[in-house]
Parts: structure tokens; C-alpha cells; sequence
């Protein structure tokens, strides 16, 4: 007999926590498996957590009742909040994440959770077995669930690649996963490679200090989950360093030797995140590039070089490095590597995440394109979410869209759109973006979160006692005060630019509400027009398309059109219109149709 | 599966020519039964017994009640208008007669058409593009010379040609404010507001000077709205039916008998002037009059120019007054009629002041009429742009540009005061209000609009 569960999921990164941790929060019994146990919640890359639109995501899967928020908080050493002159909506929180306290954090978290079994294995094949999927391991052990999510990350067949040396490989030294990449493919998934970089590692006590920026955190510090209370503090600085002609000079020579340089046939890698010999070729004209000395956790000496993503070799990364000021003696203590994976293309899935051509099986995280922790942790949560509502043959749904989240962006991008490089979550890709705000997430999204059943009780009294706050601060904007002499009311103080904090009428009133209630006075005129248009296309997304339409046989569509729709398979008239490749004359011979013969 | 073959199940039937009496009328049948239902009441004459494709057939087509003799072409699918199998009959231009035939077929088995399914047919079947369907009703509505030609200005692509530019340019700065706000930790060049500024100044500028042409557009689409104006028995009536050259508005002594108002179009080198006679300036007396006069108001209000017309075979009193009060704000031409009986009106120049905008007729006698045509056609191409400039004539077009201009405009004015999102929420605006006109993007509303305008038939 096969062990049985609701939900297995495949890998333990920032996907896959988040997937296992939703289920089982929901009731769900869940199967975690992991290549190595110490690499749950594992920061490959960057040890930080948020900033523009990454933040958003945090905020909005904390409303919602995920981890990350919880995990980035009480793993934060240093936090800062970015963009704050322009604009609400673009307010971003970042924080330095000690990234050793991060994954035990995590690692505790998970264990302390009933419903969640945790076991280090390589997942090699995935197959349907009587109503379920198995899961079979490389040690021949099988599992059964009615539920999979597959949030394996980059480990599927990857390389890691620094100069020519071509390694099979996980990243950090991890190994790789090598089997379960034909079982998907058994299944109908289309793989493709895809790459990514990651900068050098110094040794902290080798960089000469004097000659770099400080950049310390913010002293007002916000959070990103509502559950924490004021216990997080700054601990360590950063520091900025610059390249300079000499370390540009150093990287053209030997430009030919990265596995990154154009045409050594690396497979697609983010244009958002490119590597310092991508700056150097296409920006030949700047004499320098900014960097960040991010340090890795307050228990090692590990520096991350912010800005220098790279796959040259070791012995080149030493050399610019050491161009570097402030960087002279500085010692690598890790090279920076790309690293090139499989991954499936994501429009072959539901904006459950399920995939179209397998009930039951899920998909979150890197595996599906994008890149970065928030973005994966996000998918992850959705996948959670829809595994064990799958398995338990419920009829709710996870009422996430373009209108009301950046994870309804997120994932209507990846499954509508598809995408042709690492896919990373940019505030500009939210059509709506005044909507959805820092500050508003846990209102957009909290009620929801308690629908589904992953709000504990602990969030929503922290969230009715805001909307109290909310509504109470409300009350007071036609009230009075005397401003410069001048009798006005409390809107039209905030509407002159003026902040509410220092006002001795919200003494005691939580900073985050007082902020929510200013943006929401401030930007009145621009919200309501917002609205306005969410609205309308709220009612373009109740335009159902039925999903047995043969479009083949409407000849006024494009053959492209045709193909691309019979590909995805929009749910909507509203989410066929972000097809790439359908044009509005599609759309319009859609709508025509639709009233035609329904 | 689902089913959804194009090729519609019923064939349509509706009369293709405007409804009058004409010559030659035809009436237009399209769908999959159209070759079945004509040859049950038609027939060639001679030995001819099958229609061929694209050849026109004489014959008759016999109904229970007449006969009437006709051709009849046949266009088989897929290389006809709607891309059905589509036969056209070309009746003697009776409406009567017409309606008649199509009764017949109706009762024969075609159905009905709804106004604009031919072309929503057509485009159905990938016959045309929304564009080109634009460009059809805009051509069928066409009642000018200058009409056809402004749409034609505008299907040449130069509309497209200036959005697109627009389009490129705010793409532009908006991307430079993105940048900045997706990139807050790389130190890529930072936009400052002041860089921008010119930038949308720029464009609302342009936005502007297209949205000015909209009046001309206007004029252009729907004539030069002329209301017609004048104390009761001031030959009114009898010097618009002059100018009309046809008797529309009866023409009589008793004070009061055109309440309602009556409107008659001329066309006048390309362009349309479209006269609205109103009702008797005077006080009301009783609720018809009282409702005419509500109408009055409402045609000076609409109106391009009013023409004030004045009797000056007799003093002026205080209905004249009333007259010259209502037209002062307004493009206005004084007419001084029935200058066939008096000489010199030393009260009326005494009552006019000097500015006005004086014509002397005689409706008895036509003195003056082209002198007044010639004036407004004078006035109504005043604001006229340069030829082969884009004017807008389409209301749809003009409200995507009053809201691009808008949210232009605000971005403007808030850009030192409000955050960059908000400024960038607003160019988005601007661009999504270009893309309706331009058409990359399409919404329901949109289409419904274009195939409503369509008439039957079509």
C-alpha cells in the first residue's frame, strides 16, 4: 500500500513551502519532498526579500495568510523602504534577510505543522495512478495524492557554468535533479532551458570599508506582515562600491569566455537582472555601474555583490573584482555562475496552475519561468491553494485576478502571455497599479484569504481591528483644524500635502492605517477613476468563452489567432484580448460570434 | 465538439438601395438557401435554367399578387460580399413594388435582415476588417462632397499615421517614469519631472489642434446647422421655401402656423447646409406655441449661425427685439426682407447698430438668395484646416481625443504636485484612449457602436 496523501509537493523552495505550508494550513495532509533538507526555503541568489512590485507580492501573500511575510520579517537584518517620493502605489518595502535564519526559520515553521511531512528525496517520475497521481522516488519509494504541485525550482537538469566549465548541478553546490524532466515531458509538458546568474561572494573581512557609500536602513521601519509587532531592528549596514573603466576593460577582454556573452548558445536569461558583461556590451558608453555589498547573515563573513551577476571565469571574476575600489584585497570566496535549467512553458497551464493536459498536477514557482523568491512564493500559494481545493473536490475557487492582485498580474501573465525569458513581477505590468498598493493589500485580499481558509484568527482580528482604525480615522476628515491661520477640514489638509501622523487627533492610531487612509484621500480623484475601469473590465471578464469552441471553424480569425487560441484556451474575452498575437480584430470577430451563437 | 460554422444557417433578405422611388432598386439576398428560395420565384427568361456565378440573368419574378421583370446576379460563396452564396435582384425601383418582393421571399423562406448584417456578416466571414467597416458606414452616411472626402483623408491612414506617433512619443516618457520606479536600487538615469514636462506639453498641443477640427467636423458630417429665425409674418417660410427652391413649410398669413420646426438641407458647393425653421418668436399664448418656442431655443442653441430675419416693411417692435436678443451670442446674419417694398429702412439701421452682418432679400422676389448662400458658406469654412489635414468627423473619435486630451492635461497640471503614479496612471489613459481610435484595442462597446450605424440592408 502506498502511502497516501492530499497534496504532494516536489521541492522545497520558496514555491514549494508556501504550497505545502497553504494546504495544510487549509487541512490538508501534505507531503513535502525536498533533494536536501537543507535547502528548504534556500536563498540561492540574493539575500533579500521584497522591493518594487516583489513587495506587493510579500504583502499580498501575507494578506492572504502565506509565509513569506512572516519569514522575511523575522529574518530581516536590515530594512529600507524604496521609492517613498513617488507615489503609493509604487512604495516598496526591502529588506536584507539573514539568509541562514531565513531557511531555519522556515525549516521550523514547516516542522511544527501537523499536516506537513517532510522527507529529503529525489522525485524521478510522476504518473497517474487509478484517480491519483504517484510520485515515485530515485530510491524506488512511491506515494500517491490526488494532488501534486511540482515547484522543483532550477534543478531540473541544470548546469552551472562559469567560464567553460559546463557542470551538472544544482545551484550552491546542490545536486541536480536529472530524471523527473522526460516524466514530464511523458505527460505533454513542453520543456525548454532557460538561464539565470548570480554574483560573486567576497569575504567580508577583505573589503576595505573606507572606501565605500554606507547605506543604512530606514529608522521609521515598516513591516510586511501584519503579524509582526515592532520587534524588528536594523543590524547591519550596506555598502556601495562602483566599477570603473579598469574593471570594464578587464570584462571586454575576456567577454568571449562567459557562457553568457551572446551567442555561446545559453538559453534564455532575464533582461531585468543582466549580468555584468551584458552592461558592459550594451552599454559601452558608461563609465561606471553601481554595486551593493549585501551582507549574507549575521552568523557568516559572505558578501553578496549586488549589480555583478556573471559566468566568467573564476580567475577573471578575481581580477575585476579586485579593480573595484574599496575592493583591492577583496577575496572571493565563491564565484558567481549562470546557471541553465529546464522549465515548462507556462501557458500550457490553468490559472490554477493545473496543468491543462493532467488533472491534479500543479506547477509554482521557477519551474514555470519566472524568476525570483516572491514571484515563486506567490505561484506557490496559488498552487496550494488549488491542489488541496482539487483534492478535496471543492467547488470554491481562489478569486485572484488582474484586477484585485499582482499575484491575479503574476499568474494571468504566465498562463495568457507565456513568457520568453525568467519572468520577474514589475510594477508596470499592473494595468490597475493605483488599486493595488502596499497599504491596501490585506483589504483587497484578507477576506478572501479567510473564504479559502488560510486566514487564522490571530490575522483577522489584527485585520477587523484596522478596519476599525480605518473607519474611525475616516469619521474625522471633516473635522476642523486650524492650519496656517486657516480654518480647513482634515481632507483638505492631506489634500494640500500635508501628513496626519503629527496631528495630536491620531495619537495611537497605527502608522500603516493613517497611510492607508492619506493615499486613499490624496489619490480620491485618481482611485475613483480607477474604478471605474476595473469595473469595466470586470465586466469583460464575465464574458465567458465556452471551452469546447472549435476555432478553427470561425474563418474571420487570423491563423495565428486560431492556433493561439486553441493553445490557451482563454477562460474570458478579457484574458484572450493579452494573448500576444491576437489583435482587437480577433476580439472584435469573437464578441460578434459569441452573440451570435450563445 | 461545439459546432460553429460561420456559413449561417438562414439566408437574409433586405432591399440594398435607398428606399424611394427610383429606377432601379435592388434587393440583396445572402446565406445558404438563397440560390433555393430565388429559383422558386424566378425565372430567365430563354432556355437559361441555372444562374450563372457573376453573370447577370434577365428574367421575372413572379409573386402571388404581380410579376416584375428583372436581372439577377449570383455570387457564390466564398467570393461575394458576405462571403455566403448571395444573389442580387435588380427590381424596378417602386418602394412598393420592392417591399413586395421581399415579402414574398420572406414568405418563401428568407428572413429578414437586421440593419448592418450583411457587413457583420461579411466581416464574420473575414470579409473585411473593423477598419474597412468603419470606412463603409462612414462612406454610406457621407452626405457631402467634403464628407467623403474628410473620411477619405482619414482611411488614407493619416489619423493613424499622427496617433501612432503620439502613441510613440508617450510610450516614451512613460517609460522613463517606470523606469524609475522599477528600478530603485539601480542607478540608471533618474527621470526628473522637469524632462517630461515638455515632452506632454508637446502632445497636448497637438491633441488640442485635432480636437479644434472637430467643429469643422462636425459641419462637415452633419451639415451647417442653420437656425432660421424672425418674428411671426416676417416671410419667414415663404424666403426659406426660396432658398430650399421646394414648398416644406406652409406658407401662410395666420400668425403662428409653423409651431413646430422644420428642417430642409441643401447641398451648396460640397457642403451641407441644413436650415431649421422655428416657430414664431412671440410671447406664447398657448401650450402648442409654448412648446414651439421650448424647440426654438433649442435649435439656436444647436445651431452654427442664425439668421435673424426681420419684415422691413414695418417698424421694428419688441418681438424684432426679442429676435436680436436671441441671436446676439450666436454667428448670426440679419436679413432685412421684403426689401421689394421699402427702399430705405432708416429705423431698422437705427435698431441693427453698425456691426451687423446685413443682407437685404426679397423672398417674393429672390433678390439676395445667393448672396446669403455664398455668406454662410463663408462663415461656416472659416475654421476650415488646410486641405488634405485631418479633420475629425467621427463623435466617436473626438470623445477618445476630448479623454486623451483630458487626462493629458491633468498629467500636466499635477506634475509637480502628485506623484509619479499618479502622472503615469494618466499618459496610460492617454495612450489606451488613442488605442480605441487607432483600434489595437478593441472593446464590445466599440463594436456594438460601429454595427448599429449600420442600416438594413447594408
Amino acid at each position: 500500500m502506498k502511502q497516501q496523501f492530499d497534496v504532494i509537493v516536489v521541492g522545497a523552495g520558496h514555491a514549494g513551502v508556501e504550497a505545502a505550508h497553504a494546504a495544510a494550513t487549509m487541512g490538508g495532509s501534505c507531503l513535502l519532498l525536498t533533494m536536501n533538507l537543507d535547502s528548504l526555503s534556500f536563498m540561492a541568489c540574493n539575500p533579500s526579500i521584497g522591493g518594487s512590485a516583489k513587495s506587493h507580492l510579500v504583502h499580498e501573500i501575507d494578506a492572504l495568510g502565506g509565509l513569506m511575510g512572516i519569514l522575511a520579517d523575522k529574518s530581516a537584518i536590515q530594512i529600507r523602504m524604496l521609492n517613498t517620493t513617488k507615489g503609493a502605489a509604487v512604495r516598496s518595502l526591502r529588506t536584507q534577510a539573514d539568509r541562514i535564519k531565513y531557511h531555519l526559520t522556515a525549516k521550523k515553521i514547516i516542522e511544527q505543522n501537523k499536516n506537513i511531512t517532510i522527507k529529503q528525496g529525489e522525485a524521478t517520475q510522476i504518473q497517474p495512478y487509478n484517480d491519483q497521481l504517484m510520485i515515485r522516488l530515485l530510491t524506488g519509494e512511491e506515494f500517491c495524492a490526488p494532488s501534486v504541485v511540482i515547484a522543483c525550482g532550477v534543478y531540473l537538469q541544470s548546469n552551472i557554468l562559469i567560464g567553460d566549465k559546463n557542470l551538472q548541478s544544482g545551484p550552491s553546490g546542490f545536486n541536480r535533479s536529472s530524471h523527473l524532466s522526460s516524466s514530464l515531458q511523458q505527460l505533454g509538458l513542453e520543456l525548454r532551458r532557460f538561464s539565470t546568474s548570480t554574483p560573486p561572494r567576497i569575504d567580508g573581512k577583505t573589503v576595505d570599508y573606507s572606501q565605500t557609500t554606507i547605506q543604512h536602513g530606514d529608522d521609521n521601519i515598516q513591516t510586511f506582515s501584519s503579524l509582526t509587532n515592532g520587534s524588528i531592528k536594523n543590524k547591519v549596514v550596506c555598502h556601495m562600491v562602483y566599477t570603473n573603466k579598469h574593471t570594464h576593460d578587464i570584462i571586454a577582454k575576456n567577454i568571449t569566455k562567459s557562457p553568457m556573452y551572446r551567442g555561446n548558445g545559453l538559453g534564455s536569461g532575464p533582461r531585468y537582472c543582466p549580468s555584468i558583461e551584458d552592461k558592459i556590451a550594451t552599454f559601452p558608453d558608461r563609465d561606471r555601474h553601481q554595486l551593493f555589498l549585501e551582507p549574507e547573515s549575521l552568523s557568516t563573513n559572505d558578501i553578496y555583490v549586488q549589480g555583478l551577476f556573471t559566468g566568467l571565469p573564476g580567475d577573471v571574476q578575481q581580477e575585476f573584482v579586485n579593480s573595484i575600489d574599496g575592493l583591492q584585497h577583496a577575496q572571493i570566496v565563491y564565484d558567481g555562475y549562470a546557471i541553465e535549467y529546464d522549465c515548462i512553458d507556462s501557458t500550457q497551464l490553468f490559472p490554477t496552475l493545473e496543468f491543462k493536459g493532467q488533472k491534479g498536477l500543479f506547477f509554482a514557482g521557477q519551474i514555470n519561468g519566472s524568476s525570483g523568491y516572491e514571484e515563486a512564493a506567490a505561484q506557490g500559494l496559488v498552487a496550494g491553494i488549488s491542489a488541496l481545493l482539487h483534492a478535496r473536490h471543492s467547488d470554491k475557487t481562489l478569486d485572484l485576478s488582474r484586477t484585485n492582485s499582482y499575484i491575479g498580474v503574476l499568474i494571468d501573465d504566465l498562463v495568457t502571455k507565456g513568457t520568453a525569458e525568467p519572468y520577474r513581477m514589475l510594477t508596470s505590468r499592473a494595468e490597475h497599479r493605483l488599486h493595488l498598493r502596499q497599504d491596501n493589500a490585506d483589504i483587497r485580499l484578507t477576506q478572501i484569504g479567510r473564504d479559502i481558509g488560510l486566514v487564522c484568527d490571530k490575522r483577522w482580528r489584527v485585520f477587523q481591528k484596522k478596519l476599525k482604525q480605518i473607519e474611525q480615522v475616516k469619521e474625522l476628515l471633516s473635522q476642523s483644524i486650524l492650519h496656517d491661520g486657516e480654518k480647513i477640514t482634515i481632507e483638505q489638509y492631506i489634500k494640500r500635502g500635508n501628513d496626519i501622523k503629527d496631528l495630536e487627533l491620531f495619537k495611537g492610531i497605527t502608522p500603516s492605517v493613517l497611510e492607508h487612509v492619506e493615499t486613499e484621500t490624496k489619490y480620491e480623484g485618481y482611485l475613483a477613476r480607477q474604478n471605474r475601469i476595473i469595473h469595466e473590465s470586470k465586466r469583460q471578464e464575465q464574458t465567458k468563452l465556452p471551452s469546447d469552441i472549435d476555432y478553427s471553424q470561425i474563418k474571420a480569425l487570423s491563423r495565428e489567432a486560431v492556433e493561439k487560441l486553441t493553445l490557451i484556451r482563454p477562460l474570458t474575452i478579457a484574458q484572450a484580448t493579452r494573448i500576444s498575437g491576437i489583435t482587437p480584430a480577433d476580439i472584435s470577430v469573437l464578441l460578434v460570434w459569441l452573440k451570435k451563437n450563445y | 465538439m461545439l459546432q460553429c460554422v460561420m456559413q449561417s444557417s438562414n439566408t437574409i433578405v433586405a432591399i440594398a438601395t435607398p428606399i424611394g422611388n427610383a429606377g432601379v432598386g435592388i434587393i440583396r439576398l445572402s446565406g445558404p438557401n438563397a440560390m433555393d428560395i430565388v429559383s422558386r420565384c424566378f425565372v430567365a427568361f430563354g432556355n437559361v435554367k441555372d444562374l450563372t456565378p457573376r453573370l447577370a440573368a434577365f428574367g421575372r419574378v413572379t409573386t402571388p399578387d404581380f410579376s416584375d421583370t428583372v436581372l439577377c446576379i449570383y455570387f457564390p460563396a466564398p467570393n461575394s460580399f458576405t462571403g455566403e452564396d448571395v444573389i442580387e435582384i435588380q427590381a424596378h425601383g417602386g418602394a412598393f413594388l420592392l417591399q413586395k418582393i421581399v415579402d414574398h421571399l420572406v414568405s418563401i423562406g428568407a428572413t429578414p435582415a437586421q440593419p448592418g448584417e450583411f457587413s457583420k456578416r461579411a466581416f464574420l466571414n473575414g470579409k473585411m476588417s473593423l477598419d474597412q467597416a468603419e470606412s463603409i458606414i462612414e462612406t454610406i452616411h457621407a452626405e457631402s462632397e467634403s464628407h467623403l472626402k474628410a473620411s477619405s483623408i482619414i482611411y488614407s491612414g493619416k489619423l493613424k499615421e499622427q496617433l501612432s506617433q503620439f502613441e510613440t512619443e508617450l510610450v516614451q516618457t512613460i517609460a522613463q517614469i517606470e523606469a524609475t520606479m522599477d528600478y530603485p536600487e539601480h542607478d540608471i538615469e533618474h527621470t526628473t519631472r522637469e524632462s517630461i514636462k515638455p515632452q506632454i506639453k508637446d502632445i497636448v498641443n497637438q491633441i488640442d489642434s485635432l480636437v479644434s477640427t472637430a467643429q469643422h467636423g462636425r459641419i462637415i458630417a452633419h451639415g451647417v446647422q442653420i437656425a432660421v429665425l424672425g418674428r411671426p409674418n416676417v416671410g419667414k417660410s415663404s424666403l426659406f421655401n426660396q432658398i430650399l427652391g421646394t414648398d416644406r413649410s406652409i406658407v401662410t398669413t395666420i400668425e403662428g402656423t409653423t409651431t413646430d420646426t422644420v428642417s430642409e438641407a441643401i447641398l451648396y458647393k460640397g457642403l451641407r447646409f441644413v436650415f431649421n425653421d422655428t416657430a414664431g418668436i412671440r410671447n406664447a399664448k398657448n401650450e402648442i406655441e409654448k412648446l414651439g418656442i421650448e424647440r426654438t431655443n433649442k435649435v439656436i442653441n444647436d445651431a452654427d449661425i442664425v439668421l435673424s430675419i426681420f419684415d422691413i416693411s414695418q417698424k421694428p417692435n419688441s418681438d424684432d427685439r426679442n429676435v436680436l436678443e436671441l441671436s446676439k451670442d450666436k454667428n448670426s446674419i440679419i436679413i432685412l426682407n421684403k426689401s421689394d417694398l421699402v427702399n430705405s429702412p432708416t429705423d431698422w439701421n437705427k435698431f441693427l447698430g453698425e456691426n451687423a452682418k446685413i443682407i437685404r432679400t426679397s423672398a417674393l422676389t429672390g433678390k439676395n438668395i445667393n448672396l446669403l448662400k455664398e455668406t454662410i458658406h463663408n462663415i461656416a469654412t472659416q475654421k476650415q484646416p488646410k486641405s488634405g489635414d485631418v479633420v475629425i468627423t467621427n463623435t466617436r473619435h473626438l470623445a477618445q481625443l476630448n479623454i486623451a486630451k483630458d487626462s493629458l492635461t491633468r498629467a500636466l497640471g499635477n506634475i509637480d504636485t502628485l506623484p509619479l503614479d499618479c502622472i503615469a496612471n494618466d499618459i496610460t489613459q492617454v495612450i489606451d484612449a488613442i488605442g480605441e481610435i487607432t483600434g489595437t484595442r478593441a472593446s464590445d462597446a466599440i463594436i456594438d457602436e460601429i454595427f448599429s450605424r449600420f442600416c438594413i440592408g447594408k
